[in-house]
């Protein structure tokens, strides 16, 4: 219990009993998908399923969290789940190394209560919200490009990636790419909404909040 | 005047914020075009505290003070 100590200044126990047994579906093991694996079992999940089709490259080493010289070219989930069992042996971590796509085995959504949006393209974005309708499950949305981001927490039904995105096929990741700290800053932020979601606390429900950290511009920009 | 409010990479067609003088029957898209900025680039279009995407905003008139924000799609994980 000392390891979440920190963590009982903003939680009571009922609350932290909540935290330990929701259980989570996180797409993506990169730049954001490393922070909000590593954030979830530090604030005590422990029931976390990890997706990414991905191993470890050169480029990476910038900002995924677990991507390190001794780490390129592994597969990013095995070496993920590694590095969340050496915060927390106990925890469960599931790893799927494969890619999120039309074929994904349905199965994947029994036993999740809700899945994080860690994915880098508008296509499997889409695709991510249309399951967890299908499925019924919540999912906290993030997004990041050069100094900005944007996360909600969508409810099954809203569709509002598929609203937001609409005809287009990529954003301004394509320019402004991803430095250092835009994806923990992002993570983190869809990790505390997601605590508040979960506790019944007002949060970003069905809105999507527009982050600047260059003119420390908030916003949200778009609701349903 | 009407004041448009220009959010991350599509600053690159006028900064931050860009004033414009008010005309009768002007639109969202005679502004956008104003800017040169592509339809592609804008997902999220903010006319005096209703937003909404670009297809539904776009051809709103726009009022003698009206406040637009526009802001990109954006998907980098």
């Amino acid at each position: 219990m000392e390891q979440y100590s920190r963590n009982m200044g903003i939680l009571n126990q009922e609350e932290f009993l909540i935290v330990k047994k929701t259980k989570i579906l996180v797409v993506g093991a990169g730049g954001l998908g490393g922070y909000i694996a590593s954030s979830l079992v530090r604030l005590g999940v422990e029931h976390i399923t990890i997706l990414d089709f991905d191993n470890f490259e050169e480029s990476n080493l910038n900002r995924q969290i677990f991507c390190s010289t001794l780490t390129l070219n592994k597969s990013k989930v095995e070496v993920t789940k590694e590095k969340l069992l050496e915060i927390n042996p106990s925890a469960k971590i599931e790893i799927m190394h494969l890619r999120y796509d039309n074929d994904i085995n349905q199965n994947l959504y029994e036993n999740i209560d809700i899945v994080f949006d860690a994915v880098d393209n508008i296509k499997t974005k889409i695709l991510l919200e249309n399951h967890c309708s299908l499925h019924n499950k919540p999912f906290i949305h993030g997004a990041i490009g050069g100094w900005y981001g944007q996360i909600g927490i969508i409810l099954p039904g809203s569709f509002i990636l598929k609203d937001i995105y609409k005809d287009k096929i990529s954003g301004i990741e394509k320019t402004l790419k991803s430095p250092t700290f835009i994806p923990g800053i992002v993570g983190n932020m869809m990790i505390s909404e997601f605590l508040k979601f979960i506790l019944k606390k007002e949060s970003l429900t069905n809105k999507i909040l527009f982050i600047d950290v260059l003119d420390h511009e908030y916003r949200i920009i778009f609701q349903k | 005047m009407i004041t448009v409010k220009l959010y991350s990479a599509i600053r690159k067609y006028g900064g931050k914020e860009v004033m414009f003088e008010y005309v009768e029957g002007l639109t969202v898209r005679d502004i956008v075009e104003k800017l040169k900025i592509p339809l592609k680039e804008i997902s999220i279009i903010i006319l005096d505290h209703f937003d909404s995407t670009t297809d539904i905003m776009i051809d709103r008139e726009v009022k003698e003070s009206s406040l637009i924000h526009l802001f990109p799609p954006m998907a980098g994980g």
